[in-house]
C-alpha cells in the first residue's frame, strides 16, 4: 500500500514550469541564460574572469561619496576626476608607496606566523585562540575564534 | 616629461599630494579638511583644499571634458546630436535661460592613462602579466586561452571596416580591457529615486589577483541617470571614438625598455547585469518575443490568461504536462556577430513601417550595438552572461521564492517543492546560527535567511546556496528529487568557479546544465 501511495506521489509530483501555460512565468530569460554559461566560458573565459563583482565593489565605494543631494552627479563627477588624479599622479612621479591603499605589516612578533605557502595571511597564537590576520590588505579582516 | 619622475616635485606637493589622497579616500569635509591643516600646522604646510587641487590638475595632466546632456539624461549632446536645441525624447531644453548646458556628463579620456602607465617601473612590470602569459594546451585558465582573445591573435584590426595592416595584440605592450557598466541608485534602495551608472574598465594586461582592485579599475565617467539613459550610445559615443584612437596606437615611452613606442589597446568584453547588455547591443527588452542576446529562441505567452511578456522555456506547453514542442538546447541557434549587422540591413531596408517593426520584434534588434568601429567586439559571443547576477541574483532567490510559494503568485502545481513556513523559520534560524563557527575569511555574517532576505548580499547567496543549503534543506522537501536537483545547481557552480577549467569538464559542464534545465521545466 505504502509502495504504491509513494509511486503515486512520484508521478505527480513535478518540478517547477510543468509544461503548463499558467505556469510560463517560471521560465524567464535567466533560467534560459544558464544554457549560455559553458559556451561563455569557451569562448570569453573562465566565470571569474568576466563576472562583475569588480563592478559592485566601486558602487559600494561610490555611494558613501555622494555629499550633496541637491546636485549629486556634479558631486560624482568631481569625484571620479578626482580618482584619475591620483591615479595618474602615483604613475607619473613614482609615488606608489606614498599613495599605495596597502600597507605591509611591520616585523611579526613571536606569536604570530606566517606559512610559506599563504603569504597573504598571517595566522595569529593570541591568549589561546588563533586569529587570521591578512598581511597586505588595508581592509584587516574581522579576526574570528576557531 | 619622461624620466623627470620625481625630480620636478617638491617636498610640498608630496606632502600635499599624500593629503589629497587621504582626502579622498576618506571623503573628509571641508572643516575636517580645515582642521587637520591647522592641528598640523606647527609640522607640516598643507596647503588649502583649492590650491591642491589646482595644483593636482596641473600636475596630473588629466583633461576631462564635459559633454552637455539632457537634464533627464535621455541622451548626450554627441555626434549628431551636438547641434540639437532640444531633446529627442523628452523635449527638454538643451540649455538654460541662462545659455548654460541644462546638464553635463564628465567623461575621463582613457588614453592618457593607459599610456601614463608606461612611466612608472612598477606598473611596467604588473602589466606584463599579458605578455607573459603561459596557455597550458586544453584548459582556460584566463580570458587569454579562450577562443575570443585566441581569434583576435590572429586576426587584423579592423577600424571603421578597414582592415589594418597589423594584428590585435601583436605588441608585447598591447592592453586588453573589458567594459562594464552598471546603473544603481543613489539614495538607498527606492527603484524609481535618482541613479547614477558608472562607466568602469577592467584591465586584462594585470594578474587576476589585482586587476578588480579599487586602484587599478579606470573610470571613465559617470552617467547621471535623474532617469535611465534612453540612448546610451549617445553617451559611450567618446568611448567609442577613443577605442579608435587606441586602436590605431597612441605614442608611449617605456621607461623599463627606454624606448618609445605606439601603445594599442583594445576593448574585448562588455559586462553587466541583463538590462546594460540590452542596451549595448541595441536588441529589445528581456521580455520581447526574441529576447536572447546569445541565440534565437523565440518565446511564447500565457494567451489564454492575456499575458504581454514573452517567456523562453525549452518546451512549449502543452496538454496533460506534456510539452507540445521543445527545442533542442544542444542546437539552439546561436547569434552570429555578423547577423547583427545583416539583420540591421534587413529592417531598414523593409518596404514600410509595419514590416520593420514586425522584423525588429521577430531579430529582437532595436538599433545597431554601441561599439561599432573597433572589430574587437564580437556582439553575439563576447557579451558573456555574468556569472553574478544570473545564478546569485536570479536563479536562486527565484529557486526560493519557489520553495516559499512566493514566486509570483505560482502555486506549487502538480509539484510538491513548498517547503511549510515553521521548516522555513527552522532553517533560517539554523543559517545564522551556523555563521558564527565559519571564519570571517569565508564569509561575512549571514543573516536568517526566512526573515531578513533584503540583507542578502550576492556573495551571501553564493556561500549560503553552495555551502549552508545542502546541509539545512537536507529532507526537508516532501519528495527527496528536489533536493537531488537543488544539489545538482551546486555541483554546476561549482564547476564554473574552477580556477582553471579543461575543455571535458566545460562539455561535463554543458550536459549537466541542459539536464537541471530539463528537468527544471518538467
Amino acid at each position: 500500500m505504502l509502495n504504491l501511495w509513494n509511486e503515486k506521489l512520484m508521478i505527480n509530483s513535478r518540478y517547477y514550469y510543468q509544461y503548463s501555460e499558467e505556469r510560463l512565468s517560471a521560465c524567464p530569460l535567466t533560467i534560459h541564460g544558464l544554457l549560455h554559461v559553458a559556451d561563455d566560458i569557451r569562448f570569453c573565459g573562465p566565470s571569474w574572469a568576466t563576472w562583475t563583482f569588480f563592478m559592485e565593489r566601486f558602487i559600494g565605494y561610490l555611494k558613501p561619496v555622494l555629499r550633496s543631494k541637491s546636485q549629486p552627479w556634479s558631486n560624482l563627477n568631481e569625484h571620479v576626476k578626482k580618482l584619475a588624479y591620483l591615479a595618474q599622479l602615483s604613475c607619473h612621479y613614482d609615488l606608489d608607496d606614498e599613495l599605495s591603499s596597502y600597507f605591509s605589516k611591520g616585523p611579526i612578533s613571536k606569536r604570530e606566523h606566517i606559512y610559506d605557502n599563504c603569504k597573504s595571511y598571517y595566522l595569529n597564537f593570541n591568549a589561546g585562540h588563533y586569529l587570521i590576520w591578512q598581511t597586505v590588505n588595508f581592509i584587516v579582516q574581522t579576526p574570528l575564534v576557531f | 616629461m619622461h624620466g623627470l619622475g620625481n625630480n620636478i616635485l617638491t617636498e610640498q606637493d608630496r606632502d600635499n599630494i599624500c593629503a589629497f589622497k587621504l582626502c579622498i579616500m576618506s571623503n573628509m569635509s571641508h572643516s575636517v579638511f580645515n582642521q587637520m591643516r591647522h592641528t598640523f600646522g606647527h609640522k607640516l604646510d598643507i596647503s588649502s583644499e583649492w590650491v591642491i587641487l589646482h595644483r593636482m590638475a596641473t600636475l596630473s595632466g588629466v583633461e576631462p571634458k564635459a559633454y552637455d546632456c539632457c537634464i533627464n539624461s535621455c541622451m548626450a549632446y554627441t555626434r549628431t546630436h551636438a547641434q540639437k536645441q532640444l531633446c529627442d525624447y523628452c523635449h527638454e531644453n538643451h540649455f538654460s535661460l541662462s545659455g548654460k548646458p541644462c546638464q553635463q556628463f564628465l567623461y575621463l579620456p582613457v588614453g592618457p592613462r593607459l599610456t601614463s602607465f608606461f612611466q612608472n617601473k612598477k606598473m611596467v612590470e604588473k602589466l606584463s602579466y599579458r605578455c607573459n602569459y603561459v596557455s597550458e594546451p586544453g584548459t582556460i585558465e584566463d580570458v587569454f586561452d579562450a577562443e575570443h582573445y585566441q581569434t583576435l591573435l590572429k586576426s587584423k584590426v579592423v577600424i571603421d571596416g578597414q582592415e589594418k595592416h597589423w594584428r590585435y595584440f601583436s605588441g608585447k605592450n598591447d592592453i586588453a580591457f573589458s567594459l562594464c557598466t552598471d546603473g544603481y541608485q543613489l539614495l538607498g534602495k527606492r527603484r524609481k529615486g535618482p541613479s547614477a551608472t558608472p562607466i568602469v574598465l577592467q584591465n586584462f594586461n594585470l594578474s587576476p589577483e589585482i586587476r578588480i582592485k579599487l586602484d587599478d579599475l579606470i573610470c571613465a565617467g559617470v552617467i547621471p541617470s535623474p532617469k535611465p539613459p534612453k540612448d546610451m550610445a549617445s553617451f559611450l559615443a567618446p568611448l567609442d571614438d577613443e577605442y579608435v584612437t587606441l586602436a590605431v596606437g597612441l605614442p608611449a615611452y617605456d621607461c623599463v625598455a627606454k624606448q618609445n613606442f605606439t601603445l594599442h589597446a583594445y576593448n574585448i568584453f562588455m559586462e553587466g547585469d541583463i538590462v546594460a547588455m540590452e542596451k549595448m547591443l541595441g536588441i529589445k527588452g528581456h521580455n520581447g518575443f526574441s529576447p536572447c542576446r546569445s541565440c534565437d529562441i523565440k518565446g511564447c505567452r500565457d494567451v489564454t490568461h492575456g499575458g504581454k511578456t514573452y517567456y523562453v522555456p525549452l518546451g512549449l506547453p502543452g496538454l496533460k504536462g506534456k510539452p507540445s514542442k521543445q527545442w533542442n538546447p544542444k542546437k539552439l541557434d546561436k547569434r552570429t556577430h555578423e547577423g547583427f549587422a545583416d539583420r540591421l540591413a534587413e529592417i531598414k531596408q523593409a518596404g514600410n513601417k509595419k514590416h520593420a517593426a514586425k522584423l525588429a520584434m521577430h531579430y529582437g534588434i532595436r538599433e545597431a550595438p554601441i561599439f561599432g568601429r573597433v572589430g574587437s567586439i564580437n556582439y553575439a559571443r563576447s557579451c558573456p552572461w555574468d556569472w553574478m547576477h544570473l545564478f546569485l541574483l536570479n536563479v536562486i532567490p527565484n529557486l526560493i521564492d519557489h520553495w516559499t510559494g512566493n514566486f509570483k503568485n505560482l502555486d506549487a502545481g502538480t509539484g510538491t517543492f513548498e517547503i511549510a513556513p515553521q521548516i522555513w523559520a527552522e532553517i533560517g534560524e539554523e543559517t545564522a546560527a551556523a555563521v558564527q563557527n565559519i571564519p570571517a575569511a569565508f564569509v561575512r555574517v549571514l543573516s536568517n535567511i526566512a526573515e531578513d532576505r533584503s540583507l542578502f548580499t550576492a556573495e551571501s547567496w553564493a556561500f549560503w546556496f553552495m555551502y549552508i543549503a545542502p546541509i539545512v534543506m537536507f529532507r526537508q522537501f516532501k519528495d527527496p528529487k528536489y533536493y537531488h536537483h537543488m544539489c545538482a545547481l551546486v555541483e554546476i557552480m561549482k564547476i564554473t568557479l574552477q580556477f582553471s577549467i579543461t575543455y571535458e569538464e566545460i562539455d561535463i559542464l554543458e550536459n549537466k546544465i541542459i539536464e537541471w534545465v530539463k528537468l527544471y521545466e518538467e
